[in-house]
């Protein structure tokens, strides 16, 4: 009974040893393995009791992490040639600075990078800067709110025909027409306002998009016609990939 | 007569695909290069997501270019797995360069003495050391004033990381430019030239220039 409990507290030392190996961050080969687990076999194999074999669990369980240390430090030594870096400092004071410099330039290999910004990109960035709407600009009271609320009501009108008379002429098309191709058609010079027109059209839903990511092809066609009733409007999961 | 018909499509097809890989190649250059973060480089999902799923084959055709012109791709995974779409992709030198050609790029010859003696004195110690120590190390050949404000700089360039705890850690861009195994060797070979030829010069596989005489 007394052989059992020194066995017992021989793991917990050992468990205790190997924590603080673990917790310290000490080289992890100043814990010798193979004796260790010779070790813990023959303990396993004198007494084989739950708390024993629970104990002996624990053990090589911290004895599994020492060597997943040890074959980390293999590895970045390995990495590194084994050069130590005591022998990169003795390198380093033993040398001028010119011959560091030319040491160096056999292992570098600058990276090239541009920083410029095109036409299109410009472009593009004054396109949306002409679309911000304008601030700290105090404007001036309206004579009258009907006024603007008219004026509005004609640019909503104006833009409503606009939609239309889009979704009439992809109507025309019948099936599925490729997108950039209807752009340039439609679009001429102002393709980027029919993409902006053809947004809203998606997003009501009266023109179906189909996205082929093989031969990464996108084609629209207009919707069939649908009766917009309130009341019977459903929500559907989209999934979005 | 019906052969050449017959071919005449398939001619055609693969032009128009020759056409749209070269597209994808000059997209592929044009995001790598010209990418717009601070950290420069270009992720593989990016790049899948605008070359489309064979993006690996575009970025083989790219690099066959760069190669014509003396640069190369550079894939740098961050973590251990080797996902293509994971790494970072950027464009880097192919060939060594000159000790002529420093001072034309910015750089002075004692910063990339400190820079490659520190590189070597971290890869040889995990990848990180203190800060005191190095710029001891350091301090044998420079004054400390030079020596720290040698290290800032080149902490700012994206070489060397300041820790909160004052470690110094190899940055990002030393992973990216700077091939570890190469330095440590050539460091470690330092002083076994005979007289007269100190370092390897690096300047022997390019053109002749004045720094060989």
């Amino acid at each position: 009974m007394k052989g059992i409990e020194v066995r017992r507290e021989e793991l917990m030392r050992m468990i205790s040893s190997l924590e603080a190996v673990l917790r310290m961050k000490v080289e992890p080969f100043t814990v010798e393995v193979r004796p260790l687990l010779e070790r813990l076999r023959r303990i396993v194999e004198e007494n084989r009791d739950a708390e024993t074999l629970v104990l002996d669990a624990e053990a090589l369980y911290r004895v599994s992490v020492v060597l997943a240390l040890q074959q980390k430090a293999i590895v970045q030594s390995a990495s590194s040639l084994f050069v130590d870096a005591q022998i990169v400092a003795s390198k380093v004071i033993g040398s001028p600075p010119v011959a560091l410099a030319g040491v160096f330039l056999l292992a570098w290999r600058p990276l090239v990078r541009i920083e410029q910004v095109s036409n299109p990109l410009l472009l593009r960035g004054y396109e949306h800067f002409l679309s911000l709407p304008t601030r700290g600009v105090v404007q001036p009271e309206p004579t009258s709110g009907g006024a603007v609320g008219a004026e509005w009501a004609v640019h909503e009108q104006r833009f409503e025909e606009e939609l239309k008379r889009l979704l009439e002429e992809l109507r025309s098309r019948g099936d599925w027409v490729d997108y950039w191709s209807f752009l340039s058609e439609v679009g001429g010079s102002s393709r980027a306002k029919v993409a902006y027109l053809l947004s809203f059209l998606i997003t009501r839903g009266d023109v179906e998009v189909r996205y082929n990511p093989l031969t990464e092809e996108l084609r629209i066609r207009a919707a069939e016609r649908r009766e917009d009733s309130g009341d019977q409007r459903t929500s559907l999961v989209v999934t979005v990939r | 007569m019906d052969e050449g018909s017959a071919e005449q499509p398939e001619e055609v097809v693969s032009d128009r695909e020759l056409t749209k890989l070269e597209r994808k190649v000059a997209i592929a250059a044009a995001l790598i290069l010209t990418a717009g973060h601070r950290q420069p480089g270009v992720r593989g999902w990016e790049l899948r997501r605008r070359l489309g799923k064979n993006y690996p084959k575009v970025l083989e055709a790219l690099d066959s270019r760069l190669k014509r012109i003396g640069l190369r791709l550079k894939v740098v995974h961050e973590d251990d797995s080797q996902d293509p779409d994971r790494a970072r992709y950027y464009v880097v030198v192919a060939e060594p360069l000159a000790l002529s050609d420093l001072t034309t790029l910015g750089y002075s010859i004692d910063e990339v003495a400190v820079l490659a003696a520190t590189l070597a004195y971290l890869y040889a110690s995990n990848d990180r050391r203190p800060y005191k120590e190095v710029v001891e190390l350091l301090e044998t050949k420079y004054p400390k004033w030079r020596v720290e404000s040698i290290l800032e700089r080149l902490i700012r360039r994206g070489y060397l990381v300041r820790t909160e705890d004052d470690q110094l850690v190899v940055g990002w861009r030393a992973r990216v430019e700077v091939d570890k195994q190469e330095l440590l060797r050539a460091i470690a070979s330092l002083g076994k030239f005979p007289s007269g030829e100190q370092t390897p010069q690096p300047e022997a596989d390019s053109a002749p220039s004045e720094d060989q005489t």
